[in-house]
């Protein structure tokens, strides 16, 4: 390849293809398939042996309930007949039986029959009565009728879509999970020592014989070795070369070999045998950390909205509360991005402990709020420690030469595994003790965050990556749906008390985000305003009726996009902001639609669109012209 | 992290991913027990809170149904698992109990507090034995009169983690297969390098950029270099004679 032609893939693709990671990329996305395969099989064997006949068990149980309810009713028909009037001839029966359906959850049909088994009386009125659940009417020991209730198949069918919506869930989780993990595994072992490897054998080939020391560990590290026993060679032969020219000029004292000496050594003029490259900076800046902390933190994100409406009860200004306190977090959040931005905090590890131990402790100690102020505090607290202590951990050399690679992917990750994580647990152990839970595990984030050499930090804020308009109103845009929609909306009303459902919308938004960057080659910032258009259609969507995982899976190829579009900026300040801010927004849009009396989330999705035109406005009308 | 670590990684974190899912069907499974022993006790409640208001439709005042105690013992016979009902007013004051001792004495701490919670819906309290179910007693103008409330022995209601070991005995197996085929899935990839890593192996082992048979960026870069390292390799060993003739000469 001319020397030009590279040049150009170097410039194109600075470090893509070189550190491999599309294909590496591509494996991760096969792996995933492959492991999903396996769990979905896992999953639907559990499922098959072992709830369905639990499920079976609890079906009896209500019918046992449903008995209960039957006997009940005839008792009470009995003491009737007792006062002296015949069951035939009793009144308002109809209107009894229905009332009595309208609280009950158990029955779904009653009827009153007589000795003849001839129906006398049926709620409601179209009822079939088909069940097989009787209770006889007796009087003084003599038979008078019975009672025949349908039992409700409602609860069953309600546990089993849970239980179904939870095996979907938990298989996409554990996917994505595993293949995020193993695919920073596989950055920190191939790579990052390839993209090093390809910039150390691009500068050999400029003729820069630097100290390149091979990678401490994996794969690469025998190509490494070699590379230096390649490369050592020629160091010492310039060494020696320098050692026979320091002798002849020194014997030369007349100064007449000069010429000649310098002749000799012209070819050689332009080689650099002598510049040692930096490579502790490699082990530092591991995303590992930062994803982790991040889905510890994001994962209540679920929970709040309906812990808050649960505080405060169906009255006018619930959601003016909810919108609050999902505002408050996101200013907790920007103050901590803030903080950890200050020159004598960027960056140092007790940032990210301090940071992540208030967050915990403010996000575990919901298991002892009652009152809606104290939670809207923690939250704020939460945000503002959290976002600290993750931001203070991206402040750090080595965490910018992980960016280009698959840096936004720790983003796009930790909200990804992080929601359906957050809504299983509840589902698994209560609201409260997750939050309990998540608190715990920001705790032991924190104590994680100690581990790694000591950072070197960046004492100077370098210039950070330029965030064009169109970026920033597409990361506003689909923020504030995510909010708006997952945060607010599934939580409190779609999927209200029905955390195995909001888990699978999650994971599905979570997957369909995830796939995207994978298949797309390199970043493309005209996909920006797409991802925002999606955005926008996703509530809009909803509010018209196409289901709730439906536009979960619309918001996901939204976000995919956004990080498509973004690239490696998706990590930067700006991005970060914007991301921040996007809750701000909706919970503006939460108080405007509740001031006008419109639903908050069609307006949602108009606020979007807004954001998507000024983004299309950028991208292809104010840069064309 | 090796190849090991990482497979031990992958089957550990599938045991544990399965496993939880596991208990997260289990405690839906328990709770929807627990909902229908719920959905019964309540029609139970509910059945004495409309005998107690249709009492009150009479004009009499709540502490002069003397007729509640036999509804409330009525609910003891009906339901086994159901220790006490009370009557209690607004006050928080017991006025009818199936258990006498308790006529006259506040009601405990915990229901009020689930009382201001719940903002006139029907409300429930529990600690580690007892469950406690109350609704709302309204007198005939739709005022509030006072609570109706059962109190329940927890263990009618499916307790927490009593279904998650059977099911996890059951469902072991599928679990434990799972983690295998995932760990061996991941030990045998090799994702992606191993061909190439040979051929750059030879080629920087041999100097010769020729033995790279894989022309991505990577293999370009590197065949350049070798290219180039091995043209600086001459040009030392050229500018090195002519320095040792120099030295010679002096």
């Amino acid at each position: 390849m001319p020397k030009s032609d590279l040049r150009l893939v170097l410039r194109r693709r600075p470090f893509g293809d070189i550190g491999g990671h599309k294909a590496t990329d591509r494996t991760a996305l096969a792996l995933t398939l492959a492991l999903a395969v396996v769990f979905a099989s896992a999953t639907l064997w559990l499922m098959r042996d072992v709830m369905e006949p639990r499920l079976h068990e609890v079906h009896i149980l209500s019918d046992e309930a449903a008995g209960t309810m039957a006997s009940s009713l005839a008792d009470d028909l009995g003491a009737a007949i007792g006062l002296g009037i015949p069951l035939d001839k009793m009144r308002g029966v109809e209107p009894f039986l229905a009332s009595a359906l309208e609280s009950e959850t158990l029955v779904s049909e009653i009827g009153i029959l007589d000795t003849t088994e001839t129906v006398l009386f049926r709620a409601p009125a179209h009822a079939a009565l088909a069940g097989t659940v009787r209770a006889p009417i007796v009087y003084d020991g003599v038979r008078q009728g019975a009672v025949e209730v349908t039992p409700s198949s409602g609860i069953i069918d309600r546990a089993r879509a849970r239980l179904w919506a939870a095996a979907f869930a938990s298989t996409l989780m554990l996917a994505m999970a595993l293949t995020v993990t193993l695919r920073l595994v596989a950055m920190e072992r191939i790579n990052l020592p390839r993209a090093r490897l390809g910039a150390a054998a691009g500068a050999v080939s400029r003729g820069v014989f630097a100290d390149f020391t091979p990678p401490p560990e994996g794969p690469l590290r025998p190509i490494g070795q070699r590379a230096v026993r390649l490369t050592s060679p020629l160091r010492r032969r310039q060494r020696q070369l320098r050692e026979i020219t320091e002798e002849v000029r020194a014997l030369d004292t007349s100064g007449h070999l000069s010429e000649r000496i310098d002749a000799a050594l012209a070819p050689l003029a332009d080689l650099v045998f002598d510049r040692p490259t930096a490579t502790e900076r490699d082990r530092q800046g591991r995303l590992w950390w930062p994803l982790f902390a991040l889905a510890t933190l994001l994962a209540s994100r679920p929970l709040v909205a309906s812990f808050v409406a649960d505080r405060i009860g169906e009255t006018d200004g619930a959601s003016i509360y909810i919108a609050v306190t999902i505002a408050l977090f996101a200013l907790g959040g920007l103050s901590g991005l803030g903080l950890a931005a200050l020159p004598f905090l960027r960056g140092r590890k007790i940032v990210s402990l301090v940071g992540l131990l208030v967050a915990g402790v403010a996000i575990g100690a919901t298991l002892l709020i009652h009152g809606p102020y104290t939670f809207m505090f923690a939250q704020f607290v939460a945000g503002l420690g959290g976002m600290a202590g993750v931001a203070a951990a991206f402040h750090v050399e080595g965490a910018r030469m992980r960016r280009p690679f698959r840096g936004a992917l720790v983003l796009l990750a930790a909200l990804a595994i992080a929601m359906p994580f957050g809504t299983l647990l509840a589902e698994a152990e209560g609201r409260r003790l997750a939050f309990a839970s998540i608190g715990g595990l920001c705790i032991l984030a924190a104590i994680l965050s100690i581990a790694g050499p000591a950072r070197r930090r960046r004492t100077r804020a370098t210039p950070l990556p330029r965030l064009p308009l169109a970026g920033a109103a597409a990361t506003l845009a689909v923020s504030l749906v995510v909010a708006s929609l997952v945060d607010i909306s599934f939580s409190v009303a779609i999927f209200r008390e029905n955390y195995a459902g909001l888990a699978m919308a999650t994971a599905v938004m979570g997957a369909v985000a995830l796939a995207l960057p994978a298949i797309f080659a390199r970043a493309l910032p005209a996909l920006a305003p797409f991802a925002a258009l999606l955005a926008a259609a996703a509530p809009l969507a909803i509010f018209f009726g196409v289901p709730a995982v439906v536009g979960a899976g619309v918001l996901g190829l939204a976000l995919g996009l956004l990080v498509v579009a973004l690239g490696a900026s998706a990590l930067s300040g700006p991005a970060a902001i914007a991301f921040l801010a996007g809750p701000l927004v909706a919970a503006l849009c939460r108080v405007l639609a509740d001031a006008v009396s419109l639903p908050a989330v069609p307006l949602t999705g108009v606020a979007a669109a807004l954001l998507a035109a000024i983004a299309v406005h950028d991208q292809f009308i104010r840069r064309q012209a | 992290m090796g190849r090991l670590a990482t497979t031990v990684l992958v089957v550990v974190a599938t045991l544990l991913g399965l496993v939880g899912f596991v208990l997260v069907s289990a405690r839906i499974l328990e709770r929807t027990e627990s909902e229908i022993a719920q959905a019964q006790f309540n029609y139970v409640l509910a059945r004495a809170d409309e005998a107690v208001e249709r009492s009150l439709q009479l004009g009499l005042p709540l502490t002069e149904l003397e007729q509640t105690v036999p509804v409330l013992e009525r609910i003891l016979l009906r339901a086994p698992a159901v220790e006490a009902a009370d009557v209690f007013s607004n006050a928080g004051i017991t006025i009818f109990s199936t258990d006498r001792g308790a006529v006259g004495e506040p009601i405990p701490e915990p229901w009020r507090v689930a009382i201001r919670e719940a903002h006139g819906e029907a409300w429930s309290a529990q600690d580690s034995q007892r469950l406690t179910l109350s609704r709302e007693i309204s007198n005939d103008f739709g005022r509030p009169a006072g609570w109706a409330a059962i109190t329940i022995d927890r263990n009618a209601m499916t307790p927490p983690l009593t279904l998650f070991g059977s099911a996890l005995r059951v469902g072991a197996g599928a679990i434990v297969l799972a983690a295998l085929v995932a760990g061996l899935l991941v030990g045998f990839d090799r994702i992606g390098l191993s061909r190439r890593r040979t051929d750059l192996e030879n080629a920087i082992e041999e100097a010769d950029a020729r033995l790279i048979t894989v022309p991505d960026a990577f293999g370009v870069l590197t065949g350049r270099a070798i290219a180039r390292a091995a043209e600086t390799d001459k040009l030392l060993e050229t500018a090195r004679g002519k320095m040792q003739a120099l030295d010679a000469e002096v």
